[in-house]
């Protein structure tokens, strides 16, 4: 059906350019910044009444924002995190969860399998952001 | 759906594309739309003024003179004019698939 054609190539033309959104921004890269980021502060955490615990936290933080807006500027667009959830808020949730994840991997009675699970849980929500 | 649900601001091909990026964008310069929607600056301009004048997407400049940049992003209104327009196409394409 002809009529059909015009709505079916704006609605490819619609995935194509949010598709090339994504790439432009370089999600997997951002992702694994904030994944060393996580580790960062996961080991800081681990040292956090030390000053250089928290001098490496809060400066690795620093850098990565710092970075994360060159990268913006550079590519010229910031893409969001499907379903349009901003990268600023994704990056809080992860900073959160390696947080959560240091103080549980600081518990003493906790099995070690218990805190590999956690641990995994960690990398698979890393790896699930760096998908879409 | 029916074509009477299809927004005529959002309907023509270059402000669709637009608003195509700017849905999966938190925020996107000037150079980098007129670039992926392959238009001149002017055009660009003016299809977004468009945009903007229906409350679909705000401007922001950053720094003076040649060395400033525009940035657009979507607004809540815009977002759902868009949701909206995409949701109308696709039904027109499926009572076509449904027909034929």
């Amino acid at each position: 059906m002809e009529s059909a054609e015009v709505p079916h190539e704006q609605l490819a033309e619609v995935r194509r350019l949010q598709d090339e959104v994504v790439r432009s921004s370089a999600p997997l890269v951002n992702t694994v910044a904030a994944f060393v980021l996580g580790v960062v502060i996961s080991l800081s955490m681990f040292a956090v009444s030390s000053a250089a615990g928290w001098t490496a936290a809060v400066g690795s933080t620093a850098l990565y924002l710092g970075w994360f807006r060159w990268r913006r500027h550079v590519a010229g667009v910031e893409a969001r995190i499907p379903p349009n959830k901003p990268r600023s808020r994704v990056f809080l949730e992860m900073f959160v969860a390696w947080a959560v994840l240091a103080v549980v991997l600081n518990i003493p009675f906790l099995p070690w399998p218990v805190k590999a699970i956690a641990f995994a849980g960690i990398c698979l929500g890393h790896y699930h952001v760096a998908r879409r | 759906m029916t074509i009477a649900d299809l927004d005529p601001v959002i309907h023509a091909p270059k402000r669709l594309g637009a608003m195509a990026i700017l849905a999966a964008s938190k925020t996107v310069e000037f150079a980098y739309l007129r670039d992926h929607l392959e238009v001149s600056d002017s055009d660009l301009s003016k299809q977004m003024a468009t945009l903007c004048e229906a409350g679909y997407a705000r401007v922001r400049k950053d720094g003076r003179g040649r060395g400033s940049t525009t940035w657009f992003s979507i607004t809540l209104k815009g977002l759902a004019a868009f949701k909206g327009h995409v949701a109308a196409l696709q039904a027109l394409v499926e009572v076509a698939g449904a027909d034929g």
